[in-house]
Formats: structure tokens, C-alpha cells, sequence
């Protein structure tokens, strides 16, 4: 088994593949506006015509290499790439100025690699160990997972809960569409035969995350918001490696805030790199280097970033919960290769899980090789005119929703929700919700079903038994968490005012 | 702070429809599109309609307790809202055409896919995106070249590589 596994991954279709996706993750990272749901959304149609590892390292790729890539635009132009760069931006830009970008280009890139693969090994360990408490969970438990998954992304989207429920509730609802697969009942197909298996979640994806986002950038272009940055020009590194490594403390601990804060659902890359930073200043001997081109300043928060890419993985592939939207698109593309994540994976000597945490393992000294090499053509890319991504978006979407089934129906489902998604974020729904509510609404539905059938109806199920009792109490924390913080905050200026 | 009015305002319109449509839905599309029949649906507690009406249900709640918050908010801001009813707000080509522009754009992405498959990639490829471009004012004719040499990549990848039968 084991040989098997290190065959696969070895095998050279998987290497180029990963490779692929680490470079076009890095690309579309680097590009501002563009993050890593959009990387893996526009290329999972990619992964139709591909085996189903190959598949999975090109997308576990370019999620790794979107993370770094953010990095890349926050230190050359001061715009972070992604939400996860943007506290690389507060020390890297600066370097930049002092004419050091190829410095924090490299302690960025070494710093996401030492945290991507601290945080594989943490997979390796804690993701079997999880799973076999998984094995015990039954229907109620499951449910109650499935809220949480659901409360710990609406608990992202800050000061927009209620729309947040909303949009997850969305979710759930188009979940239904298609043949119910308990009864056998078609549920809002209205006659056509091609929504027999449902929506598609790349359909939905590709609409709702990456079309909407051309709609946006057409908007930006015509109001002159994309107007030029300075953009600082590349210069060659001149840092060596043990000036970075003499910041070893820092990176340690980045990296287990950054695998800590992954695990957890809803939480994501971009508290880790904030929190991280935070943590490398309180204890750094020159504090007031920090905001001014700390190189501890580019190291911590992109140590901490990366260090979650693995942790994500370890609540989905133990108990099929995405923790994020990132993960959520990862999650529907396993489901697509008829592979559905949970403890069960593990079962029968969980070859494909050592795959992922192998090529997880590879993608990251790869994302280093390519980092060291390249650096200087990935730089150019943050001078891509927005005005020739929008065609480029469009071909994309385009051809991607139509090689799901080699049908029109699926391009023309993938423009409506491009155009649903473009008018809920501008009245301020988050995108997240809904993504997570389509993943996880088949889980959910047959889970609340089957428990309620086996306690003949009571709901009173999902709380008198202690694991989904303290699950669902979380998840309601988790969603009412934000409210209660507004409601004392409020509280506190009226008293201070007073 | 009158941005913030607006939004509010615009809440309360979009919350509404939120909640015609969890009605439309809860009376007439659920019963409508899931005929319930059978020893699976009829004796259960749980039939096929159960998840969809907690879903309409709950976003019907959510909706009408955003509308209630929307609305106490709308009352506490009155006086500013009516100095903004009073201050004019211009509108000329520009801002009409900054609105406009993404829907623009959809349409062309609409024809774009429509096109795609009545007269195919190639075709579709070559007459859509420069209009898209012309459109959004793009004046570099190496734009136009590097779009058609993306256009040529993914055609490579998709019908060559991965064996999609692209019209």
C-alpha cells in the first residue's frame, strides 16, 4: 500500500500537474481582486478529464500557491492578492520601498513553505487520530457538525450575520434541486431533465465567485478605480537563508498558531497571519522595526497563512466539514470524483487521505523551487492589466461550465448565478455562506433526516446527547458571538459617554 | 453616515422581496414541484418537502427580523433622511452609464455563451471579446492579441489536452 501510494504520487503526470496548479495558483494569487476560491473554482473544470489524484494535486496546488501568491501584490504594489496577505502588506511594502522586494519576496516564500509543511505533518498526525473519534459519530452528531460548519462560516461574514443565515440557508435550499435520493421525489426541476442530479456545485462556483467578479472589475474599469499603483520595481534578492532562519522562534510559533487557528472551522488564513504578526511583535527584540520593513514582520504572517493550507484539511478529511469556502470548492471536487470525505476514508488503509497529505507534502517544496526560480516573472504578473482579465474570465467560465456535461444548459446556469452573486454582494450578502450551504445541504438533510427517524420524530435528539449537544451550543456561540460583542460594545460607549 | 441610510433603505426593499418569494415559494412551489406520493413520503415524519420548507422558513424569519432592525434604524436616522430628500441628486450620462456597465457587460457574456453554441468556440471567440474590450474602452491593440492568444491556449487545453467536444 504504502509503495502504491508513493508510486502515485511520484508518477510524472501528478508532479507536472502539481506544479500546474502551484504555478497558476501563484498567478492568480498575485493578481489583486482574484483569491484562492476563484483559483480553484476556474480551474476544477480542468480536473474533469483528469484522474481523480491528478485532479486533486493540480487543485491542492493551486490552493497552496494562491496563498503565496497573495504575498507576491501586497509587497510589489501594496494591494494584497489575497485576505490572507494583508498583513504581509504592513511590513513588506515598506521593505519594498527600501528597494529590498526580492528580500521579502524570499522570506515570504520561505516562510509559506516552513508553514505549509509544518502544517502537513500536522495532518500526518492528527488527522488519523481524529478520524477514529469520528468513526463513533452517528446521524445527530453529524447534523449538528453540519451546523457548525454552516454558524463558523456565517460567523466570518462580520456585521453581516443575518444575511450571512441567510445566504447559508440559500445554500441548503438549492441543495434540494434535483432527484431526492432517499424517496426517489423530484424536487423543483420544473420539467427539465437536466437538473435531474441537481446543481452542479462548479456551476454555481464558477457563477457565483468568478462571473460576479468580472461584473465587478467591468465596474471598477469604467469608474477609473483600478487606476495604475506604483509599482515598485523587482529587485534580486540579497538576504541569505540564515538571516531568515535566525527567526526560527518566530516561525515555530507561527506555524502552530497557524495550524491551531486552520483546524478550526470558519476561521481561515487571514486571522492566522494577523494573529501571527500580532504574536511576532509583542515578542520581537525590535519592535519598532515593525510597520517600517521588519523582515519578522513578512516572516510571521506568511508563516502563519500557510500553516493553515494543511490544518483546513484535517476537519474535511476526518469528518467531510469544510471549514472554509476554499476548502468547501475542495470538497465538492472530491465529491465529484465520487470520493466523499469523512472517517471512512481512513477505512482500508486510507490510501487516498496519504495521497493528499503526501502531495501536500511535495506541493509545498515544489511552490519553494518554482518561488526561487521564477520570482522575478511572477513579479511581472501583478502589471496584468485589469481590463484583459475580464474576456479572459469570460472564455474561461464559459468553456469550464460547459465541459461539466458538454451541455449549454450548464454555461447558462453558470451566467444566472454570476448575475445572482454580483447583485447579493452589492447589497452586502456574503458569497461563503451559500457555497458552504450547497456543499454540506445533502449531508445535512440526510442526517436531521435519519436522526429524526430513529427517534420517531422528537427533535429533542440533537440534545440529549451530550456530543451534538455541546457541537450545536458551540455553533450557536459561534453565530451570536458578533452580536453579543456589538450589543456590550454599544453599551460600553453609552456608559462611557454617559 | 448617509451611505449608511441608503444601504439601510436598500436592506429593506431587498429584505421584503426576500420574503414575497419565501411565500411564493411555501404555498406555491414546494407544493407544486414536490408531489409527495408513495409509502416514503406519506408516513413520515420527515418527507422530501421538510428540508426545503426549514429553509424557506428560516430565511423568511431572518428576512423579517432584518426588515424589523432595518427599519427601527431607518427611524432613529429620520432627520438625516429627510435632509437628503432634500439635497438633489444628479444624475447625468456618466453615472447612468457607471451604473449600466456591468449589466452591459452580462449581456455581452450571455451573447457570448449563446453564440458559443450556436456558431461555436472559434467563431464566438473571435467576435465577442474584442466587442467586450471596445466596450470597456480598451485602446492597446496588444490586448486584443494577448486575449485571442489566451482564447488559442484554452482552446489547446480543452479540446486537444482534455478531450472536451467543444462546438
Amino acid at each position: 500500500m504504502n509503495l502504491e501510494i508513493i508510486k502515485s504520487i511520484f508518477s510524472v503526470m501528478n508532479i507536472l500537474m502539481m506544479n500546474v496548479g502551484v504555478a497558476s495558483g501563484i498567478i492568480i494569487g498575485a493578481l489583486p481582486g482574484l483569491n484562492i476560491i476563484f483559483a480553484l473554482a476556474v480551474l476544477l473544470p480542468l480536473t474533469f478529464g483528469m484522474g481523480s489524484e491528478t485532479g486533486m494535486f493540480l487543485l491542492l496546488g493551486a490552493y497552496i500557491g494562491a496563498t503565496y501568491g497573495g504575498s507576491i501584490s501586497a509587497i510589489l504594489i501594496n494591494t494584497p492578492g489575497t485576505p490572507a496577505a494583508c498583513a504581509t502588506m504592513v511590513d513588506g511594502y515598506p521593505l519594498a520601498q527600501q528597494g529590498r522586494a526580492g528580500d521579502a519576496l524570499k522570506t515570504a516564500l520561505i516562510g509559506s513553505t516552513f508553514g505549509g509543511i509544518v502544517s502537513c505533518i500536522a495532518l500526518l498526525f492528527f488527522a488519523p487520530l481524529i478520524a477514529k473519534i469520528a468513526l463513533q459519530i452517528t446521524s445527530p452528531e453529524y447534523f449538528a457538525l453540519c451546523v457548525f460548519g454552516l454558524t463558523a462560516v456565517i460567523g466570518l461574514s462580520q456585521g453581516k450575520v443575518l444575511k450571512g443565515v441567510i445566504m447559508a440557508m440559500i445554500g441548503l435550499f438549492l441543495s434540494t434541486v434535483g432527484i431526492d435520493s432517499a424517496t426517489g421525489t423530484q424536487r423543483f426541476m420544473f420539467g427539465n431533465m437536466q437538473l435531474l442530479a441537481g446543481l452542479k456545485i462548479v456551476t454555481v462556483m464558477l457563477g457565483t465567485f468568478a462571473l460576479s467578479e468580472v461584473l465587478f472589475k467591468s465596474e471598477q474599469i469604467v469608474s477609473k478605480k483600478t487606476d495604475k499603483k506604483d509599482i515598485i520595481k523587482f529587485k534580486k534578492s540579497t538576504i541569505k537563508l540564515r538571516d531568515i532562519l535566525k527567526y526560527w522562534k518566530t516561525m515555530i510559533k507561527s506555524s502552530i498558531m497557524g495550524v491551531m487557528i486552520g483546524a478550526i472551522p470558519g476561521t481561515g488564513a487571514a486571522i492566522a497571519a494577523m494573529l501571527s504578526y500580532n504574536e511576532a511583535r509583542r515578542s520581537s527584540k525590535k519592535p519598532e522595526e515593525f510597520g517600517h520593513g521588519s523582515i519578522e514582520g513578512v516572516l510571521a504572517p506568511e508563516t502563519g497563512n500557510n500553516a493553515v493550507s494543511g490544518a483546513t484539511l484535517i476537519p474535511l478529511l476526518t469528518l467531510g466539514i469544510p471549514g472554509d469556502a476554499a476548502v468547501a470548492v475542495l470538497l465538492g471536487a472530491l465529491m465529484m470524483q465520487g470520493i466523499t470525505p469523512g472517517a471512512a476514508l481512513f477505512s482500508g488503509g486510507g490510501y487516498w487521505v496519504y495521497a493528499i497529505m503526501g502531495g501536500l507534502l511535495l506541493i509545498n517544496v515544489f511552490m519553494l523551487m518554482q518561488g526561487l526560480l521564477f520570482v522575478r516573472i511572477f513579479a511581472n504578473i501583478t502589471r496584468v492589466p485589469a481590463i484583459m482579465l475580464i474576456p479572459c474570465i469570460m472564455i474561461l467560465c464559459t468553456v469550464g461550465a460547459f465541459a461539466i456535461n458538454n451541455a449549454l444548459f450548464d454555461v447558462l446556469i453558470m451566467m444566472a448565478f454570476g448575475l445572482f452573486g454580483y447583485v447579493m454582494i452589492k447589497f452586502d450578502f456574503p458569497i461563503a455562506p451559500l457555497t458552504i450551504g450547497l456543499v454540506l445541504g445533502n449531508l445535512c438533510e440526510t442526517n436531521l433526516r435519519r436522526a429524526l427517524m430513529l427517534s420517531e420524530g422528537n427533535p429533542l435528539v440533537f440534545i440529549s446527547r451530550p456530543i451534538s449537544a455541546v457541537i450545536l451550543a458551540i455553533a450557536f456561540i459561534m453565530l451570536f458571538m458578533p452580536m453579543i460583542k456589538d450589543l456590550f460594545k454599544k453599551r460600553k460607549a453609552a456608559y462611557v459617554a454617559k | 453616515m448617509s451611505m449608511e441610510v441608503k444601504k439601510v433603505k436598500y436592506d429593506i426593499i431587498v429584505m421584503m422581496i426576500l420574503m414575497i418569494v419565501c411565500v411564493l415559494f411555501y404555498f406555491i412551489f414546494i407544493p407544486g414541484q414536490i408531489r409527495l406520493s408513495g409509502a416514503w413520503n406519506g408516513n413520515t415524519s420527515f418527507s422530501s418537502r421538510t428540508f426545503p420548507y426549514i429553509s424557506v422558513i428560516t430565511i423568511f424569519i431572518v428576512s423579517s427580523i432584518s426588515l424589523i432592525k432595518s427599519i427601527v434604524t431607518i427611524k432613529k436616522h429620520k432627520s438625516e433622511i429627510s435632509l437628503e430628500a432634500k439635497a438633489k441628486y444628479t444624475f447625468n450620462k456618466k453615472t447612468i452609464y457607471h451604473f449600466f456597465m456591468p449589466f452591459i457587460v452580462y449581456l455581452i457574456i450571455l451573447a457570448y455563451g449563446i453564440l458559443f453554441m450556436k456558431i461555436g468556440y472559434i467563431f464566438a471567440t473571435l467576435i465577442v471579446p474584442p466587442i467586450l474590450l471596445f466596450v470597456l474602452g480598451c485602446k492597446r491593440w496588444q490586448i486584443y492579441s494577448y486575449v485571442y492568444g489566451f482564447a488559442a491556449i484554452m482552446y489547446l487545453i480543452f479540446k486537444i489536452v482534455l478531450k472536451v467536444p467543444m462546438p
